[in-house]
């Protein structure tokens, strides 16, 4: 073998794949592993997948078997796969199928059957399932329709994938077509990737399918696949998203893209409480109770619709009460939405388990790459601290410190200078110090959005910017996710959330949408400061993405 | 130059009397005074040469002597006890001398400064027609397979240095690591140190480390030493991975050389078309080292089993053992033609392909955190990786070294942030280093010559220089050729430099693999026996003989004569306990003799070789002392317990 000879697949022992970007059979590779292995990250030259034993269960559950998977890592590998490897993916893959849940006569109970009385003994034993699992002999166990998540996931944990044939609830049939042109006067068309994401969720509509969760870059159209999804499935839907301003999107692209009327669409928020055959919620009205001993009064929303579809939007937000109900309504379809399932919770696996596994992922580059989402240039800009926060940034604390360092004065100038040179240009300015946007919203006279701006006021500000009436603004953390800015091509971040990968994407992804010029992201860092290391860390997502950070470093003296 | 014939002769004027004449009547008869022992040489040649002996002697070794003697030929200056220990014990200690003191008697081996060695009169024959290496090392023909990967490697030894060097707190008081830091490795190494197996490769990389030296303690955290590092960088792949190797299979530094040697040797010496049981395997090793720290068969194993746990042999499905058909000593870790065994990538990652060179990626290991070593290793540099790597080396050779390695130039940004870390990290800096100060004269000396300028670690004012302490010694020597003598205020040695221990590269042995026939035995015992019947002798004058026509020592008819045995005591047992007295006595009276004793233990007849030394009385008993062969410890026993007492005279054990 010689360098010209190398296959683009490296199998490591520990079952991660790590894909030559520059091998001339890297699209094959990738499209023959994508199946059975995840994607972990994507930087420039090497990306990394880890077959997982969730990743291989699904593949299992895709009738694909353990010698197809070791044949396509032998084809590619660029040195002999490891023998663990295959023996772990044949050990784990032999595990499916060994436990299946099925319907009883009786609708609000199911039977979960194994296939060994080694594994039936097992089971038994298990203190976690005692309250969930009723032995009744002849290796079948029975458990309550409710309960059907939690013994999923607790399953999941002992190892034992469970291949679901109990079929899922269909609710309410509720017919819709898409436009071919929309309301706005556009030609409409679903893209290939948002079909290839759609199918991947629905697949064949027979057992083992109808949930999960896709993957998608910020900008990519989730909205598009969710409705794909919902015009698949026909069924009365309901839709959870992060606030209001999310809430009033997707009534608006649902209208302006389907054929239902505006009135069957219903809003579930802290203003309006309508049910209707296709509803669209936000979390916090779902998580909201009087005090912390009360019930969540609005948990019945997921009960009394007779729901064939429950998408979570920024499924990645999904808050940790509304786990517990997601693990009673496992018998409805449900699709998970996200373009970054990074939790600082480490809550990520709870995730998949309880809406359901990743069913498509997409590097963010390679849509890039197609146009589908705008190309991106990132620079970190980097200026030192204000000679008067010196000594007060050298004796604070580390929390102070880093409040110092993303306060700092200079950061003002900067984005002066740099609205000077994105004169044309939408931009948007997104900080976390409601203190500090103020200063900048007043200093360059832009409006600003925070939580504590009104809806009303909110749309009002949004629906200038829209028509280029407003041309920068300034939001807080509220714009870190959900708010449909198609023009905006610039965002200058003066601030974060410490190191908060997810925030970094979210906000980059604000100014994604395909359009017909470049967009800028620019983060305004304090040098030599803890906002460097938080910098850094906020960057990883990306960076793993496949984005370059161009960093440079101002001169003080020029911004005087 | 002395011929082979000359050195027989030779060797032969230098036996003891009483031996030589024994050995001389054996074949000349009865010798009659006055003698001249080179006349009795000269006709034991005639003698030889006129009955065919060489022929006769060589034609009648049975399958043990052939044994013996293909063993004599392997080992390194051998010993009764060496070829004992050869043969892994399970030939009785007894029956290996006797069968020696029979092949000394036919002429085949002789012992010269406590070593035996193959007679010059046969050794061309013997080597020519009698060893048989294949019977010796007996082994199956074997078709390589695939072989396992070589899991030692370069960047393993890198990904342990970036280990190292960037984790805190991983060291007990004593110096060993604690269990936090093996916690960590078993996250960091996922595939290599799983399990049982995982465990034991890692017991053996921690040999490598420590016996190469690779690190000091400073202050409770590990250092890598430079030197150490640099000769090990400088030195060919082979030689190096012959270091590692061997500092994993050994319990010291000081063994390091042979060690090497013996490791090279077994790769080169054991082919991979054969494949051998462990038994013979063991033989094969003990051939093939001259190392002292490899003794004993249970060291052996274990030394085996690290050589399997190292993958230099492998084993296969029916037991046997062969050596590992990808590893090749001259090509080892191949590199495929890729020169760029780096890639860096925006987010920091670096990643080392497998066969990065050790001083390729020396200095990357500094300034990056080891985040995954397999068969690719995956690193991270951050901020304070870069800060602990400036305090061992500079950006700009990392810098460099990146740039060399990776297929493309490393980006503005990756640059530009190390060179930040690099002007934060160096606004406040601690050294460890000599001062030196100087008056304005000296000071003027100092530059004019410049004679310490590249000494210098920094001037941070007028008359005062900073040195690194282990310069010191060199820069003093400097300073004092230009009449500046500093007085020493410092009680600190300079560090000690270590120096990796060299190692002598020999042949590999050359083996018949193919087990030779033995060519059938000329059976003429039974006639000899009949000639023995035909003269009229004593009835111990016809058992001595019989025995030499048993033994084989009396090969033809013409040596059957009644003067050549030597009636003597010889042997007592029974009741008669002052025979056995007066045979021990006589026994340490006569050098080279040792005597076998029989006992009784534990329902059991035993058996023991014994240096005699001196009897003791102790009341009513006799304690024999003496020197237990072959394990040569002190040995004791009441007289009264022996059953049978036998006196052999040799030179040989």
């Amino acid at each position: 073998m010689n360098i010209s000879e190398f296959k683009p697949l490296i199998v490591q022992g520990d079952s991660s794949l790590l894909l030559d970007v520059h091998n001339p059979d890297f699209e094959s590779a990738r499209g023959d592993i994508t199946p059975f292995s995840e994607l972990e990250k994507s930087p420039e030259h090497m990306h990394t997948y880890k077959i997982t034993p969730l990743s291989l269960w699904n593949a299992a559950s895709a009738g694909i078997t353990h010698q197809e998977i070791s044949d396509i890592l032998d084809n590619y590998s660029r040195f002999p796969v490891p023998d663990n490897v295959k023996f772990t993916i044949k050990d784990i893959i032999g595990r499916y199928g060994k436990l299946y849940l099925d319907k009883t006569q009786d609708d609000m109970t199911l039977q979960l059957i194994v296939d060994s009385d080694m594994i039936y003994a097992e089971l038994s034993a298990q203190k976690s399932l005692k309250n969930l699992l009723r032995p009744m002999g002849e290796l079948i166990f029975q458990l309550n329709l409710l309960d059907r998540g939690v013994v999923k996931q607790e399953l999941l944990k002992l190892g034992y994938p469970v291949k679901d044939l109990a079929p899922l609830k269909d609710g309410d049939p509720y017919n819709f077509k898409f436009r071919d042109v929309t309301l706005s006067g556009r030609t409409f068309g679903i893209r290939d990737y948002q079909k290839e994401a759609c199918e991947a969720f629905v697949g064949n509509n027979k057992p083992g399918t109808g949930f999960g969760t896709l993957v998608l870059p910020c900008g990519a159209g989730k909205t598009i696949v969710g409705m794909n999804v919902m015009e698949k499935l026909q069924t009365n839907t309901l839709i959870l998203t992060t606030n209001v301003a999310a809430v009033h999107q997707w009534i608006d692209e649902l209208a302006d893209k389907t054929d239902i009327p505006r009135e069957e669409i219903g809003e579930y928020t802290g203003d309006r409480k309508v049910v209707k055959p296709i509803t669209v919620a936000t979390y916090q009205i779902l998580v909201w109770r009087k005090d912390k001993e009360s019930e969540f009064p609005h948990f019945d929303l997921f009960r009394t619709g007779n729901w064939g579809l429950i998408i979570y939007d920024e499924v990645h937000l999904l808050p940790a009460p509304v786990f517990k109900v997601t693990a009673e309504i496992q018998a409805v379809r449900r699709v998970g939405l996200t373009a970054t399932l990074i939790r600082e919770d480490g809550a990520e696996g709870d995730v998949f388990t309880l809406v359901g596994p990743k069913r498509y992922d997409v590097p963010w580059k390679q849509l890039e790459n197609k146009g589908w989402i705008a190309t991106a240039y990132c620079h970190e800009i980097r200026v030192d601290i204000y000679e008067d926060d010196k000594l007060k940034y050298a004796i604070a604390d580390k929390r102070k410190k880093f409040r110092i360092a993303s306060e700092n004065p200079w950061k003002v100038s900067i984005i002066k200078k740099l609205l000077n040179m994105h004169k044309d240009d939408q931009v948007l300015v997104i900080g976390q110090y409601v203190d500090q946007l103020q200063e900048i919203a007043k200093i360059i006279k832009a409006p600003l959005i925070t939580g504590k701006t009104p809806n009303p006021e909110r749309e009002v500000i949004f629906d200038n910017f829209k028509k280029g009436i407003e041309k920068v603004i300034v939001v807080s953390k509220v714009a870190n996710f959900a708010i449909n800015l198609p023009d905006a091509s610039v965002a200058i971040q003066v601030s974060g959330t410490f190191g908060s990968r997810q925030e970094e994407a979210q906000r980059l992804g604000r100014i994604l949408r395909p359009k017909e010029k470049d967009s800028f992201f620019y983060s305004i860092v304090t040098r030599h400061t803890t906002e460097e290391t938080f910098a850094a860390n906020r960057q990883k997502f990306l960076t793993e993405q496949g984005y370059k950070y161009n960093i440079e470093i101002w001169n003080t003296k020029d911004l005087m | 130059m002395i011929n082979s014939s000359d050195k027989w002769k030779h060797i032969m004027l230098t036996l003891p009397d009483n031996y030589f004449f024994e050995l001389m009547k054996n074949y000349l008869g009865k010798i009659e005074t006055p003698f001249n022992k080179h006349d009795l040489i000269e006709k034991l040649v005639v003698f030889l040469i006129k009955y065919n002996a060489e022929e006769k002697i060589l034609k009648s070794l049975s399958e043990k002597e052939i044994l013996f003697i293909t063993s004599i030929n392997f080992i390194y200056k051998p010993t009764a006890k060496s070829i004992y220990e050869f043969f892994s014990g399970v030939i009785p200690f007894i029956e290996l001398c006797d069968n020696l003191k029979v092949l000394e008697e036919k002429l085949i081996i002789y012992s010269d400064n406590g070593h035996i060695y193959l007679s010059p009169l046969f050794e061309e024959s013997i080597k020519r027609d009698i060893l048989n290496p294949g019977l010796l090392y007996k082994s199956e023909p074997h078709t390589p397979g695939a072989g396992k990967m070589i899991w030692l490697t370069d960047s393993l030894i890198l990904s342990f240095l970036s280990f190292i060097i960037h984790q805190k707190d991983l060291l007990k008081s004593s110096g060993a690591f604690k269990k936090r830091a093996y916690n960590q490795i078993e996250t960091l190494y996922p595939h290599l140190f799983n399990g049982e197996d995982g465990k034991v490769k890692l017991e053996l990389v921690r040999k490598i480390l420590h016996n190469l030296r690779l690190f000091r303690i400073n202050d409770n955290t590990l250092v890598p030493r430079t030197e150490i590092w640099d000769q090990l960088s400088n030195l060919n792949r082979e030689e190096r991975w012959l270091y590692f190797a061997s500092a994993g299979t050994t319990e010291s530094y000081h063994n390091l050389g042979e060690r090497i040697s013996t490791i090279k040797r077994v790769i080169e010496t054991i082919p991979t078309t054969r494949s051998f049981y462990p038994e013979n395997l063991k033989k094969l090793i003990k051939a093939v080292s001259n190392d002292p720290s490899l003794n004993g068969n249970s060291i052996i194993m274990e030394f085996i089993d690290d050589l399997l746990t190292l993958n230099i042999l492998i084993t296969l499905e029916d037991g046997t053992i062969t050596r590992n058909p990808i590893l090749d000593l001259s090509n080892i870790n191949p590199d495929y033609g890729d020169n760029q065994t780096v890639i860096i990538q925006p987010n920091f990652d670096v990643t080392f392909k497998p066969w990065i060179d050790l001083k390729d990626g020396y200095i990357i290991a500094l300034f990056s955190n080891l985040k995954k070593m397999d068969i690719y290793t995956e690193l991270e540099i951050n901020k304070e990786s870069v800060i602990k790597g400036l305090t061992l080396s500079n950006l700009d050779s990392f810098i460099t070294s990146i740039n060399n390695l990776s297929f493309q130039e490393i980006s503005h940004n990756i640059i530009l942030t190390l060179k930040e870390w690099e002007k934060e990290s160096t606004k406040a800096i601690h050294y460890q280093a000599s001062v030196l100060i100087l008056d304005s004269d000296k000071e003027y000396i100092l530059k004019e010559t410049g004679i310490i300028d590249n000494l210098i670690l920094l001037n941070p004012a007028k008359g005062v220089y900073l040195i690194k302490p282990e310069d010191f010694k060199t820069a003093r020597n400097l300073l004092e050729s230009v009449d500046i003598i500093p007085v020493d205020m410092s009680q600190s040695e300079p560090t000690e430099l270590t120096t990796l221990p060299s190692f002598i590269s020999r042949k590999p042995l050359i083996i018949e693999w193919k087990e030779r026939e033995i060519s059938p035995k000329t059976e003429n015992k039974k006639s000899l026996l009949q000639e023995v019947e035909k003269i009229s002798l004593t009835k111990e004058e016809y058992e001595d003989l019989k025995k030499r026509v048993e033994r084989g020592i009396i090969f033809t008819k013409e040596q059957i004569t009644k003067g050549i045995s030597k009636i003597d005591f010889s042997e007592a047992k029974g009741i008669n306990y002052q025979a056995k007295l007066r045979l021990i006595e006589v026994s340490i009276k006569t050098p080279n003799n040792r005597l076998e004793i029989n006992f009784v233990e534990d329902f059991e007849i035993k058996k023991e070789l014994i240096l005699p030394e001196k009897i003791e009385k102790q009341g009513d008993l006799r304690i024999l002392h003496g020197i237990k062969l072959p394990q040569e410890v002190a040995y004791s026993i009441d007289i009264s317990k022996i059953s049978l007492v036998k006196r052999i005279h040799t030179t040989l054990f």
